[in-house]
């Protein structure tokens, strides 16, 4: 076979692989609808479709109540609102799809040719992975697009009359649909910044001739570069609009920290624990370092502008997960870049026997990436879970998501029409909105900008059980309402015991995505009256096993519900759902871990050692299962074991503070006195409010006959809660003992 | 740096792979003792010792006492006797690494070559993985250390003066320490046979001279085989034992054929169902391919020789698992042969730029292969068990097996000093010899072809069938006062454990996860009869402190055969708790579920079996008997679909497994779907002709539900494959009785009587028709 048929063959199994990345991308961009905000978007959209206008102040929220909004995503929440009238969730994952693909294709046109397949191929597959996490309906998507188009434009037609027409138009668009739409003109900063020092600047090898601007396309560029900050300004809110971005980016090292602390995807991705692991973010790592070994392949003749560009770009991704994608795109961009000036052979000191071989290894090379990309449709195509509704599997893509809104608990207010200020959690204020908004106003929603810090601590410490904030933010917002969501994770214990133990509030509602209480006022009587539940009479819904198969289903609902029944200390309603759950996955971790938190509640601590000793083999890396197992041994008096629990929740959580106070404990009844107070001080600076831990720490000492240090436990338990009936007996108690003590 | 910098540094970083491969072999031929053989070796060793001679009887058996026996092994008996009583366990297995280090050692220095390290490398490695497989302590590491040094001697030092006497001396070790000693005269002969043929026979492109010997090294070779030959005479049979592996291959085709049924080390290691399984001697198979690969690479230069030795050696590794391993170094030998001729541009079209890259990629390469190597070492190491006695770890490596023997039940027959003929398990033999004997004489031990397989098949009748009669008679034949079986290496089967627990004459007086003694109540069993007689159906789970065990993942392997034991004897409750002892351990051992599974199943509590079944299944979706027990519990429930469901993907999962067809077949009987009933009936007899109750079993459900069309079908598939079955012949009378078609049912009833003339109850159906004939 010649020459010709081998390189025809390479090339045709090129295509075949460009076939498979666009596949893949279909699939991955086909996911359910699952965004947290989307519902917001559609209920903005939808008020502005209707009043043909952009609210200036916020409508949604019975705490913000008027308060100032830029909202600077008002088109895409046109957009999909359309999309949404048009063709329903089918059409938003169309849209979704749609593009995602775009986006992928101009990258595709940045870095593909006939004689270069395989490395932008591969590079672009990369990407993929990374950034399929992020397919969710959101103006994010879009910001994805542009940024693609972008550094498609300058790239490839930079000076072409209709390039800086298209550039405007994106970023008029771009200003008015995400937040993000100054990294428009960031990027062609960057590029003129590279310009400039490769005009000004001395640097190394060749760089200041590799990629240079000729002098027409240095003041095009410029040009450019103020024809886009124009374009910011177009928007309702104009120079306030266009400041916008930067406004939140300088707050974001103030008091808004706090939501880096609390939102997932403002976390790092990469941290020095996980840094040589490939357990975590994997992709991501191999990313940046193939895009870092260009750089050195291509050291000679280093674009510094693209160095630049790469450099910002990891830096933002490294401080958190939303900007990975970003980083994909610019490190999948600098790669195209550097890899056009190395040959292969000087990459992999290699070269072919005889050209056949070149281009069957190049077929063979692509041959393998298409096999890795048909796996990867098949495993993603299979993701599914159990829906027990119609006791069928679901698939993770299309349709909406049965297991990120709590919309059984939504689909009762609105069916029973049920109105008023509702206090929420931060992560279902979207879906309220969405669904219920006019007739029901949330307390907080996924806007965080409008929000502010000061008023998410807030939030924050009412959610965690802050009984007096609660009653203050009651009265002041008026609410009527409390929906407590519990479909990623459990409310907390404090919160709902409290509102279930409470007579001014009523659970109408109770299951495993949401427990909703009403206060008890006249408007919600009707409500009330129909729909009271007295969970002492809670029957769990038995599940028909032989329907489920030998299919490995996870019984969600039964967690929720059993953790929901255990944190309102309703305990044999929690074993009778865990029950059920185990009898459906026997293997689940969880469902161990709360069985061994009922024994520590009935301080059976023997029998707590044992679920959560088998919790703990069933998942050996979460902490919390970790940090109860430490508790149980302690209690047991096995202080090797407590300890040996301990340092692993710390090593991975080092400011565990619940860890930290059990530590302390430990030190305090090994005599360990220097290191207890160590602990101790730590704990408290990181969990002030933990009373009970005090309390548990100044028995101990007092047991000890550590008066004094007890007598400063208690202390510090007395300024949290200085109301606490029983820190006072302790504290008095702990001064006549004191006095005793004393020749 | 220069180019020989770089081939310094290559060839540097070549020994430590090599290193690496010999650090791995060292560590794991340091495994504990676990070979099940090893204590009749010692037990006989020390007769040998203490007694000054070998004995030409046995003397360990009852069944076979004063039988002819060729100890062919008794100088390797003598050695770990000796090694044993001096230096213990440890000294056991030190000697195990000392011998294993040699031959790795012999086969390096065969092998190494500066130009060649990577690929010899990892055929060593490749090598060790399959010696590994058999590092236990038995004369085979001998064998193999001989084998190796056969192939030293004569691939390398053929023309040294040593070489003869060094061969005649390995010989007469060899003859007296392992019956492979044949191998040795083998080896020569096959040279001998290749260089004639090299000689005399036109072969194609440069075989004749490839590795061709001078005269002078032909000669030398021929007075080599005579010297040989006489060597094996040095025993003490003489020719009986030089012979005697000769009669042990012959009669293998024979009767003793039972045993590569029964035992596991005598089974293929390849089959049609898995030739292209991965997960089943990948090492092996991987070596196959490359020496095959080696040769065709090397096609125009094959030293036939070569050629031969790895065509015997394949052929005889394809018979047994056993001998793998002399696989292994015979394809290492054509390997390393083969490749001298061959150069890496010969496979790979690849050319690096400059030299120093391809030194600096062989380096790395080397470097990335030690990683590797150190990667798998620690996980190797990491491997162990959990000892419930002593509350702590045991490693794999060093020290005696804890889960290999039945070392408590024995402990308690020596203890106790019982004495006595004891019926006992095959595997159980050789550690009650060495622990046991002369107060505990055995049944039977691993001698195979001392037993002889008549023996072997009573004794599997027995055993593994529960011939209750043919026990009654050996029992009055030789005496036996004691039972014991042994659950340590496998469970014990039903019939025979229910047998002697049922019979008033036998009592249970030990019983734990290594296995359950009785004993006949006799007088001289009076005494530990009243002393430890227990009542199983009182018996309660042995708690074990779930701190002192802590967190670690531990295989609950003893409360497990507890309750698989107390399941077997229908002591349900009992066994639940050892079951749920078990949970308590590891929540996801899915052996337990399985098991509690079965024991609800007998209670006919479905819905709980079929929970536990699920559990199971789930957890382990490639287990053929989990499998079959969920399908069943379906079947129990009435829920065909399900059942149907399970069947067939037992069917696709293991379809030449004739069972599943059976049982698919009858699910669909139930269910009334005769037309797969019968596609899938004829599939499994297809599989499966010999087995004609299960067809005969659905033909009587068809029969039942009125659906005599299809019952006549299946009275006929199993006709037409056992015509003299008298039984098919009978239900097809009932079928055309049925039919209504009197003449054709009588047909078939006189047919059944003509082959079962005892059948009352077809006589009877005969006589019914007759008469209305002849009226």
């Amino acid at each position: 076979m010649s020459e010709w048929f081998w390189k025809r063959l390479s090339f045709f199994v090129g295509g075949a692989a460009v076939f498979s990345l666009f596949w893949s991308i279909l699939l991955a961009a086909n996911v359910e609808i699952k965004d947290l905000d989307l519902w917001l978007h559609l209920a903005a959209g939808r008020y502005i479709v209707e009043h043909h206008h952009i609210p200036l102040e916020d409508v949604f929220s019975c705490a913000l109540a008027h308060k100032p909004w830029s909202n600077h995503e008002w088109l895409f929440q046109v957009i999909v609102y359309f999309f949404y009238r048009l063709a329903g969730f089918d059409g938003l994952i169309g849209l979704q799809a749609v593009v995602v693909a775009v986006t992928f294709a101009f990258l595709l046109m940045l870095g593909y040719s006939r004689k270069r397949q395989f490395a932008p191929l591969l590079m672009l597959f990369l990407v993929l992975l990374i950034c399929q996490f992020r397919f969710t309906l959101r103006p994010e998507i879009f910001s994805l697009l542009f940024f693609a188009l972008y550094l498609y434009i300058l790239a490839v037609h930079l000076t072409s009359r209709w390039g800086v027409w298209i550039l405007f138009l994106v970023q008029v668009l771009w200003s008015n649909i995400h937040g993000f739409f100054i990294l428009g003109p960031f990027i062609i900063a960057v590029k003129v910044c590279g310009e400039w020092m490769k005009r000004h600047v001395s640097l190394p090898s060749q760089w200041n001739q590799a990629g240079r601007l000729s002098l027409k396309e240095y003041a095009w560029l410029r040009e450019v570069f103020f024809v886009v900050l124009l374009a910011c300004l177009f928007n309702p809110y104009f120079i306030k609009g266009a400041w916008y971005p930067l406004g939140v980016f300088f707050s974001m090292g103030g008091e808004n920290r706090i939501f880096f602390e609390h939102i997932q995807e403002l976390q790092s991705p990469i941290t020095w624990e996980t840094l040589f692991s490939w357990r975590y973010y994997p992709d991501l790592k191999w990313l940046i370092l193939l895009s870092f070994l260009s750089f050195l392949w291509n050291w000679r003749r280093m674009d510094i502008g693209a160095l630049m560009f790469w450099i910002v770009f990891l830096f933002s991704a490294l401080h958190a997960v939303r900007n990975i994608t970003f980083f994909a795109f610019a490190a999948y961009f600098v790669f195209c870049v550097n890899s056009q000036h190395v040959p292969m052979a000087r990459v992999l000191r290699l070269r072919f026997a005889h050209r056949n071989y070149k281009h069957g290894g190049a077929a063979a090379l692509k041959a393998l990436l298409i096999i890795w990309m048909v796996q990867f449709i098949h495993q993603n195509s299979l993701r599914a879970y159990y829906d027990f509704d119609k006791e069928s599997w679901k698939s993770e893509f299309g349709g909406v998501s049965l297991q990120n809104y709590p919309h059984r608990a939504v689909d009762f207010l609105i069916k029973n029409n049920i109105r008023g200020h509702f206090f929420n959690d931060f992560n279902s204020g979207a879906y309220l909105i969405g669904r219920t908004f006019p007739r029901i106003k949330v307390f907080i929603d996924g806007r965080t900008e409008v929000y502010g810090a000061v008023f998410f601590k807030r939030y924050d410490k009412i959610w965690n059980g802050d009984k007096r904030l609660f009653e203050e933010a009651v009265r002041d917002y008026h609410l009527t309402g409390a929906f407590l969501n519990s479909v990623q994770a459990p409310a907390p214990g404090e919160l709902i015991s409290y509102l279930y133990a409470d007579k001014d509030w009523v659970l109408v509602y109770f299951d495993y995505d949401a427990a909703i209480f009403l206060r008890d006022i006249p408007e919600n009587k009707k409500w009330i009256e129909s729909h009271r539940v007295d969970l002492s009479q809670w029957q769990t819904k038995k599940t028909e096993l032989l329907g489920l198969g030998l299919n490995k289903i996870t019984p969600s609902r039964y967690v929720n519900r059993a953790y929901a029944l255990f944190n309102m200390k309703l305990y044999d309603k929690a074993i009778q759902e865990t029950e059920e759950g185990m009898r459906i996955e026997p293997y689940n971790a969880r469902l161990y871990m709360l069985l061994g938190k009922l024994n520590i509640e009935n301080k059976d601590y023997a029998k707590a050692f044992e679920n959560l000793r088998k919790a703990k083999l069933l998942d050996a890396e979460d902490i919390w299962i970790r940090y109860y197992l430490a508790f149980s041994l302690y209690h047991l008096d096995e202080m090797r074991g407590a300890k040996e629990q301990c340092r692993f929740v710390l090593k991975k959580r080092p400011e565990h503070a619940k860890a930290l106070f059990l530590s302390a404990l430990i030190a305090a009844r090994e005599q360990d006195y220097d290191l207890y107070q160590q602990t101790l001080e730590k704990a408290h600076r990181l969990a002030p409010q933990s009373v009970e831990e005090l309390l548990r720490m100044g028995d101990l000492l007092s047991l000890q006959r550590e008066y004094g240090r007890a007598q400063a436990v208690y202390a510090m338990a007395i300024e949290a809660d200085p109301d606490d009936t029983k820190i006072k007996k302790a504290l008095e108690d702990i001064g006549l003992k004191m006095r005793r003590a004393i020749p | 740096m220069s180019d020989n910098f770089w081939r310094k540094v290559s060839y540097g970083t070549g020994l430590l792979p090599l290193g690496a491969i010999f650090g791995l072999v060292f560590c794991m031929a340091q495994v504990e003792i676990k070979d099940l053989d090893l204590w009749l070796h010692i037990g006989v060793g020390k007769f040998i010792m203490l007694h000054r001679y070998v004995p030409p009887y046995d003397i360990l058996s009852f069944t076979i006492a004063g039988t002819p026996w060729i100890n062919h092994e008794w100088l390797f008996q003598v050695i770990v006797y000796n090694i044993y009583n001096i230096w213990g366990p440890d000294g056991l297995i030190q000697m195990q690494v000392a011998v294993v280090m040699l031959t790795m050692l012999l086969l390096l220095f065969l092998g190494y070559n500066k130009d060649k390290q990577l690929i010899l490398a990892y055929v060593l490695y490749l090598v060790g993985m399959v010696y590994a497989q058999r590092f236990t302590i038995r004369p085979d590491i001998y064998s193999l250390f001989f084998f190796v040094f056969y192939i030293f001697v004569l691939a390398l030092h053929i023309d040294k003066k040593w070489a003869t006497p060094a061969l005649v001396i390995i010989q007469v070790l060899w003859t007296n320490i392992h019956g492979f000693f044949f191998f040795g005269p083998l080896f020569v002969l096959i040279g001998l046979l290749s260089e004639w043929i090299k000689r005399y026979v036109k072969l194609p492109y440069e075989w004749n001279t490839s590795g061709r010997l001078t005269n002078e090294e032909f000669r030398r070779l021929k007075f080599i085989f005579l010297l040989v030959v006489l060597a094996c005479l040095i025993n003490p049979y003489t020719l009986k034992g030089a012979w005697y592996p000769i009669s042990v291959f012959f009669s293998l085709s024979g009767e003793n054929k039972i045993f590569f049924k029964y035992i596991q080390e005598l089974q293929k290691p390849i089959t049609l169902q898995t030739l292209w399984d991965t997960a089943q001697f990948a090492t092996y198979k991987l070596l196959i391919i490359l020496s095959v690969v080696s040769f065709i690479f090397n096609r125009r230069r094959i030293d036939i020789s070569a050629l031969f030795f790895w065509l015997v050696f394949l052929i005889f590794s394809l018979q047994a698992v056993r001998n793998a391993v002399f696989f292994a170094f015979a394809a290492y030998l054509v390997i390393i042969t083969n490749i001298v001729n061959v150069s890496y541009k010969d496979i790979v079209p690849l050319r690096f730029t400059g030299k120093k890259f391809l030194y600096l990629t062989s380096a790395v390469v080397k470097l990335l292969f030690v990683i590797w190597i150190f990667q798998l070492g620690e996980g190797i190491a990491a491997n162990g068990y959990y000892d419930f006695d002593k509350y702590e770890r045991k490693s794999e490596f060093g020290g005696i097996s804890k889960r290999g023997y039945p070392s408590k039940a024995v402990d308690f027959l020596v203890q106790n000093n019982i004495q006595g003929n004891f019926f006992n398990d095959f595997n159980s033999g050789a550690y009650l010899v060495g622990h046991a004997f002369p107060s505990i004489r055995v049944f039977i031990d691993g001698r195979t072809e001392v037993y002889g397989g008549k023996f072997f098949e009573q004794y599997q009748k027995i055993w593994e069938q529960g011939d209750t009669e043919l026990f009654e008679q050996m029992v009055k034949k030789h005496n036996i006062t004691g039972a014991f079986l042994n659950s340590v290496n496998q469970h014990i089967p039903e019939r025979i454990l229910n047998y002697l627990y049922a019979h008033k004459d036998w009592k249970p007086v030990y019983f734990d996860h290594d296995g359950v003694v009785f004993l006949r109540n006799v007088p001289q069993n009076k005494i530990p009869i009243d002393r430890w007689a227990i009542d199983l159906s009182k018996w309660q789970p042995l708690k074990l402190d779930l701190l002192k065990i802590g967190s670690s993942p531990v295989n609950p392997y003893q409360p497990y055969y507890r309750a698989f034991t107390l399941e077997a004897l229908g002591l349900h409750e009992p066994a639940l708790a050892e079951a749920m002892e078990a949970i308590k351990i590891a929540p996801g051992y899915t052996d337990v579920y399985d098991l509690i599974g079965k024991i609800y199943t007998e209670r006919k509590e479905y819905e709980k079996a079929f929970e536990h079944f699920r559990v199971a299944a789930i957890g382990e979706p490639r287990n053929q008997k989990v499998r079959h027990n969920l399908a069943l519990c379906y079947f129990d429930m009435g829920a065909y679909e399900g059942a149907i469901k399970q069947y067939l993907r037992i069917i696709e999962m293991w379809p030449n497994e004739p069972k599943a067809y059976f049982l698919l077949a009858k699910v669909y009987a139930k269910d009334k779907q005769y037309e797969k009933t019968m596609e899938f009936l004829k599939k499994a007899h297809k599989l499966s002709p010999q087995d004609t109750k299960d067809v005969l079993g659905i033909g009587d459900i068809l029969y039942e539900q009125g659906s005599y069309e299809k019952a006549e079908e299946v009275c006929r598939l199993v006709i037409k494959t056992n015509r003299d079955l008298a039984l098919a012949h009978k239900k097809l009378g009932f079928v055309y009785k049925a039919m209504g078609d009197p003449q054709k049912a009588a047909e078939e009833f006189r047919q059944s009587l003509a082959l079962d003339s005892s059948d009352e109850e077809v006589k009877k159906e005969i006589g019914q028709f007759v008469s209305p004939i002849e009226k």
